[in-house]
């Protein structure tokens, strides 16, 4: 049986998964037996479900803000 | 022979190639684009540099695209708890820049892990590389599909149709840019523009109505502009909110958001150099007759 991230991977990776319906979506993940809050997040669009399973830590967007403006103020 | 056809052949012989030995007492190092969504987006190279590698270093945006990660090599450093609220950037990203190095002096295969394009918008890929290569380490990037690429197939936008214009939106700002209001103008990084210090995460709305006064110049206040974000996870569907520009400070723009500006005049056609061009298409079909 496929954990989250795999199915992740799998829906990701494959056409049909990738853009099925949530209805589609939600039963191919229900007979795939998914986590309930994978389930959730694709019945509902929202992605905060999965949050009790891979935690709350919200990545900060990296290398946000190239202009350095530091010799310019100096 | 071809190069597909000489794939062809190991393919039909069932024969594996068989990579070289590596040196490995040299360091190296590959930086690689991840991608902006989970499953889709990471090309067979890429994958194969982060296998491959001694050691992993992520600047990922979404936190289970880095547990993905950690599937594929068993050495995965976050760089994200190098920021903090109050630190400079720049010294984050130079902070970055010394933990990949020191991994490539010791010897180590390194693999700079970025979502999206490592080397859009983003500092520390390319400087890491110059630091490698000058100290005489193999150093190389690996393209990713950007958030930029998303961002064309989302919203329906070829950038050849009349010309596209990026800028960190603090650039707008800080320095007089010179704005084409007949093609597309893309904004990055709206959420922190005016951000002088580099050590805020975010930029209030009174930010964002400098910008828009400074982009009132080109653009009418009731234009239609566009916020947008690509996805991170495939069950997630793009962000799309259309607004007019004098509404942009009073909604709110996660920094992972992306300013799209339609174009608000036409093409206006260069009289002066299609007479040039016409001339010098008789002067041609003249030669070419006698």
């Amino acid at each position: 049986m496929l954990d989250t991230i795999e199915m992740l991977e799998a829906i990701g990776s494959d056409a049909s998964l990738r853009y099925a319906s949530t209805v589609e979506l939600t039963h191919v993940l229900e007979r795939a037996q998914a986590t309930g809050a994978l389930t959730a997040a694709v019945a509902s669009g929202d992605v905060s479900h999965l949050a009790p399973e891979f935690g709350h830590a919200k990545n900060f967007a990296p290398q946000a803000t190239q202009t350095f403006l530091s010799s310019d103020l100096e | 022979m071809l190069l597909s056809q000489n794939f062809a052949y190991y393919h039909k012989m069932n024969t594996p190639l068989v990579a070289p030995p590596k040196d490995t007492r040299q360091g190296s190092l590959a930086v690689v684009g991840m991608g902006m969504t989970l499953g889709s987006h990471l090309t067979p190279l890429s994958r194969s540099h982060i296998e491959q590698a001694d050691v992993i270093f992520a600047g990922l945006s979404d936190n289970i695209v880095e547990q993905w990660l950690q599937r594929m090599n068993a050495d995965v450093r976050s760089l994200q708890p190098y920021y903090k609220e109050g630190k400079s950037r720049r010294k984050t990203y130079e902070e970055w820049v010394d933990l990949m190095m020191t991994e490539v002096r010791a010897g180590k295969r390194v693999c700079g892990v970025f979502y999206g394009h490592p080397g859009i918008f983003a500092w520390s890929p390319h400087k890491v590389i110059e630091v490698a290569r000058a100290e005489g380490f193999q150093a190389h990037m690996e393209p990713g599909i950007s958030a930029e690429d998303c961002l064309y197939a989302d919203l329906g936008i070829d950038p050849g149709t009349v010309g596209c214009q990026h800028f960190e939106a603090g650039q707008i700002l800080f320095y007089e840019r010179r704005i084409d209001p007949s093609g597309y103008l893309v904004l990055w990084q709206v959420g922190l523009v005016g951000d002088r210090s580099l050590a805020r995460f975010t930029t209030s709305g009174a930010y964002r109505q400098v910008l828009v006064d400074v982009l009132s110049k080109d653009y009418p206040l009731d234009h239609e502009i566009i916020l947008y974000r690509a996805v991170t996870l495939p069950i997630q569907k793009p962000r799309i909110r259309r607004i007019a520009l004098r509404d942009l400070p009073f909604v709110d723009v996660p920094t992972e958001e992306t300013v799209i500006l339609p174009p608000a005049a036409t093409l206006k056609p260069n009289h002066e150099i299609r007479e040039r061009l016409a001339a010098l298409d008789k002067l041609e079909k003249e030669a070419s007759v006698a």
